[in-house]
């Protein structure tokens, strides 16, 4: 299990901090007339201030990206000595890593701005203007890749997982519902993004129209490849685990490997296109002798977009070119954002409440004449003495498959709720290295339970027995 | 072509759409038949409303420089044939032009000169 997560968050961190290093290695060149995200004329390209803010914006910039690369790889270790702590760390890492480099890119930009206004570099001719090529509003060049090919591995999807609708009560269904449906919601995602650029990307980059009907063509058959191939391999992972579980009925270490080695070409074969695409528009644009400039850095001065008279809520985000952000002169802007902070957010405390009570785990066992009550890491059972109808000592817990519903599961316990083949739905509260392991049943209960001294779980049994016993319940 | 709006002019949006149409199908830039966007996108990649669009439109195509299908959308018109309507209004933008000429100073010869050299430019094409 450790190497699992290891190897899984490992690559995952590597992913993403070199894919923000390559992101923002385009941040400080002088491209489309603008650097750092701000329009600067060509004349003044070479202020003595401007090179020291970019010279000193990129040391930081490179420092900052390098050494979170060593960190992400590096706290993955931490797999191996507690996996909670792993999580927990690596939450706080993931938060202030995102939230730092948003920080330096936009403070940046900001003293770039204001060195820009201070200096009145301002081409009159540039500001407030919109520029649109009509024979590519019109389409009239319209060669994207159907984005009604995305239905194939969506239907193979669903077709994969309607089989496992006569399987709901079977131990492994919990976990592979829940890869279903991020499978599931990731095509969608692909699909529904797929449609909007082939509809809605229709900007004038120059006076020439044969070229900005070059580049979105190009583009758009960049990024359709892009997500097309991405949704392609991210179906066949769900339907490779999908196969093997209903081949199989088991839910199996293997099938994570194949799943997460299938993932990760995945999001090379979304990411490839997206960057190969991004570089073939730069090489058009960068050969474009009469580029059409738009001079709207007021809208993006505090590093957020805010345009009262643009109705569009997404746009392209103007510091990272392939990406997009949102209008924040739009309530919808401030909604969606809002939301996600909100949940993102709550799962993060969520995330802290659930996973602290597993820093150290104890089973505590409390009988008040009534009723017995069972409490462990957040975790807990209320069997009322009147409704058990079995208890029995066991050497060993049961091979049952058990697979975790809701809860703790590592080498040293089992906590939380578990679903077996046989016993169906059951609380497990185990020390993994304890013997012997008590099981208690009640009509619609089950519950296995063992403490780390073997004398306190046979104390309980003996207690357990001796008192149900005599008041004739078993 | 390219439309290009001044979104900080005091001139509305959809005057200015109509003078850039026609001053691309004087320039040759939009030939006769050629396809333009629809309503909805036009107004979706200029940010404004469709009834701004729609306005213009209206005005072109009353004016006869454009035509609509309701399926197909907005084309150029085939041809343009000047009428008594037209001529009245291009006599009174004349005559306005000319006013501000003389008022400012500019000699005749040099206004007509000026004409010339604008004209020239002009390249209607068909389709």
């Amino acid at each position: 299990m450790e190497i699992i997560m290891f190897v899984l968050f490992f690559v995952q961190n590597l992913f993403v901090t070199l894919i923000m290093k390559y992101a923002y290695s385009s941040y400080f060149k002088y491209e489309n007339g603008m650097v750092m995200g701000v329009h600067i004329p060509k004349e003044h390209i070479e202020n003595e201030e401007v090179q020291h803010l970019l010279s000193s914006t990129r040391t930081r910039m490179n420092r900052f990206l390098n050494t979170n690369c060593f960190l992400s790889g590096a706290i993955c270790f931490l797999v191996f000595w507690n996996m909670i702590i792993f999580i927990l760390i690596f939450c706080i890492w993931i938060t202030v890593y995102l939230v730092f480099i948003q920080y330096l890119s936009f403070t940046a930009h900001r003293r770039l701005y204001d060195l820009k206004m201070k200096n009145g570099w301002i081409v009159e001719s540039q500001q407030r203007k919109v520029y649109i090529d009509t024979r590519v509003s019109a389409g009239i060049e319209n060669s994207a890749i159907p984005a009604f090919r995305h239905l194939l591995p969506i239907v193979a999807e669903i077709g994969c997982f309607l089989p496992f609708l006569w399987y709901q009560k079977a131990s492994y269904f919990p976990i592979l519902l829940t890869f279903f449906l991020c499978a599931f919601l990731v095509s969608i995602i692909l699909w529904i993004l797929h449609i909007h650029i082939n509809h809605s990307e229709r900007s004038a980059y120059s006076t020439d129209t044969a070229l900005n009907q070059t580049i979105h063509v190009t583009m758009k058959r960049y990024k359709g490849t892009a997500f097309l191939l991405g949704n392609s391999l991210n179906a066949a992972a769900w339907i490779c685990v999908a196969v093997s579980t209903l081949a199989t009925q088991t839910f199996s270490s293997s099938g994570i490997y194949a799943y997460s080695a299938i993932q990760f070409f995945s999001a090379v074969g979304l990411l490839t296109p997206l960057l190969l695409g991004q570089k073939r528009k730069q090489e058009l644009l960068s050969s474009d002798p009469a580029p059409l400039i738009v001079d709207d850095d007021e809208y993006w001065k505090t590093g957020f977009y805010y345009n009262p008279s643009d109705h569009k809520t997404f746009v392209p985000d103007r510091m990272q070119g392939s990406n997009y952000t949102l209008n924040y002169a739009k309530k919808g802007a401030w909604i969606f954002s809002g939301s996600v902070a909100v949940l993102t957010v709550g799962c993060l405390i969520w995330a802290f409440a659930v996973l602290i009570p597993f820093l150290h785990v104890t089973i505590d066992m409390k009988f008040d004449g009534t009723t017995l009550q069972i409490t462990s890491a957040g975790y807990s059972s209320e069997l009322p003495v009147s409704d058990i109808r079995k208890i029995e000592l066991l050497d060993e817990l049961p091979h049952d498959d058990f697979t975790k519903i809701n809860g703790g599961a590592t080498d040293e316990y089992l906590i939380g709720r578990f679903r077996g083949n046989t016993y169906g739905d059951c609380n497990l509260y185990i020390f993994q290295d304890a013997a012997p392991i008590l099981l208690i049943q009640t009509e619609d209960k089950t519950v296995f339970i063992n403490f780390k001294d073997p004398e306190e779980t046979r104390n309980w049994f003996e207690e357990l027995s001796t008192g149900l016993s005599s008041s004739s319940l078993l | 072509m390219i439309l290009e709006l001044d979104m900080g002019s005091d001139i509305p949006i959809y005057v200015q759409l109509r003078n850039q149409i026609v001053k691309g199908i004087g320039r040759g830039e939009l030939k006769a038949n050629e396809k333009l966007p629809t309503v909805r996108q036009l107004a979706a990649d200029a940010g404004v409303n469709t009834m701004t669009v729609n306005k213009a439109y209206q005005i072109l195509k009353a004016e006869g420089y454009i035509r609509t299908d309701r399926r197909m959308g907005a084309f150029v018109a085939e041809s343009i044939d000047m009428n008594a309507e037209f001529r009245e209004k291009l006599e009174a933008e004349l005559e306005l032009l000319s006013a501000e000429a003389s008022i400012t100073g500019m000699e005749k010869d040099d206004f007509l000169a000026l004409c010339d050299t604008i004209y020239s430019r002009m390249n209607p094409c068909p389709s």
